[in-house]
């Protein structure tokens, strides 16, 4: 898979992200901040995960 | 049923429901029950019908912007059944955009020269996730409704 599909990844979590929670939140603020927090979380959890796969790939 | 009927019966399903809803929901819930429906077609049009109007435009927004941006990506090409049959599924989540993207969109034209074919598929998926995404959002409508299916106030809110 080519490193242009990361692109498509960001503005896509972001969205998801932001629409959860609108349907949650009132306060633009929060709903920004808990948007960009989340969207952080599950990239950081994604890319744990693939950095234990590749690990493991690699030395297993 | 074939497949490219499917999003005409599901788009005359949601009218259906719409207009039946004055009758299944009670007078104090028949507000979010219309809500419910036009929300399942419109996306953000339940929150607007509940007074949640800012809320009801980013929705909108973000989901419109999605929809439309897959479509673009994909050379405006619609999910069909035989490229993938859970992209397909869940795009009927949002009804006018499947409905509009059935009467107008190409079933099977090339993607935009600017654009790589590889972006089919990504374009594909932002059409699903719209799609899906919007069904969590008619759920919402239901949060939105207040005591005694009055739009919430600011207390109530959660």
């Amino acid at each position: 898979m080519s490193d242009s599909y990361l692109w498509f990844y960001f503005p896509l979590v972001l969205a998801i992200m932001a629409v959860l929670e609108i349907c949650r939140h009132d306060d633009p603020r929060t709903i920004v901040r808990r948007t960009l927090i989340n969207a952080a979380i599950l990239t950081g959890v994604l890319a744990a995960g693939a950095l234990v796969l590749h690990l493991l790939g690699r030395f297993l | 049923m074939s497949s490219d009927s499917f999003g005409f019966v599901l788009a005359g399903l949601m009218l259906i429901g719409l207009l039946f809803s004055t009758v299944l929901f009670e007078p104090a819930h028949r507000k979010t029950g219309v809500a419910f429906f036009l929300g399942w077609f419109v996306p953000g049009a339940g929150h607007f019908l509940l007074g949640r109007r800012t809320k009801a435009a980013s929705l909108f927004l973000i989901l419109s912007l999605l929809y439309v941006v897959g479509l673009c990506m994909s050379g405006w090409r619609l999910v069909s059944f035989d490229d993938n049959p859970f992209y397909y599924v869940g795009q009927f989540g949002s009804g006018v955009t499947t409905l509009l993207g059935r009467l107008f969109a190409e079933p099977k034209a090339y993607p935009l020269e600017k654009f790589p074919p590889k972006w089919i598929d990504p374009g594909m998926l932002y059409v699903c996730v719209a799609g899906l995404l919007n069904i969590v959002v008619v759920m919402g409508v239901f949060n939105a409704e207040g005591k005694d299916g009055a739009p919430a106030t600011e207390g109530e809110k959660r």
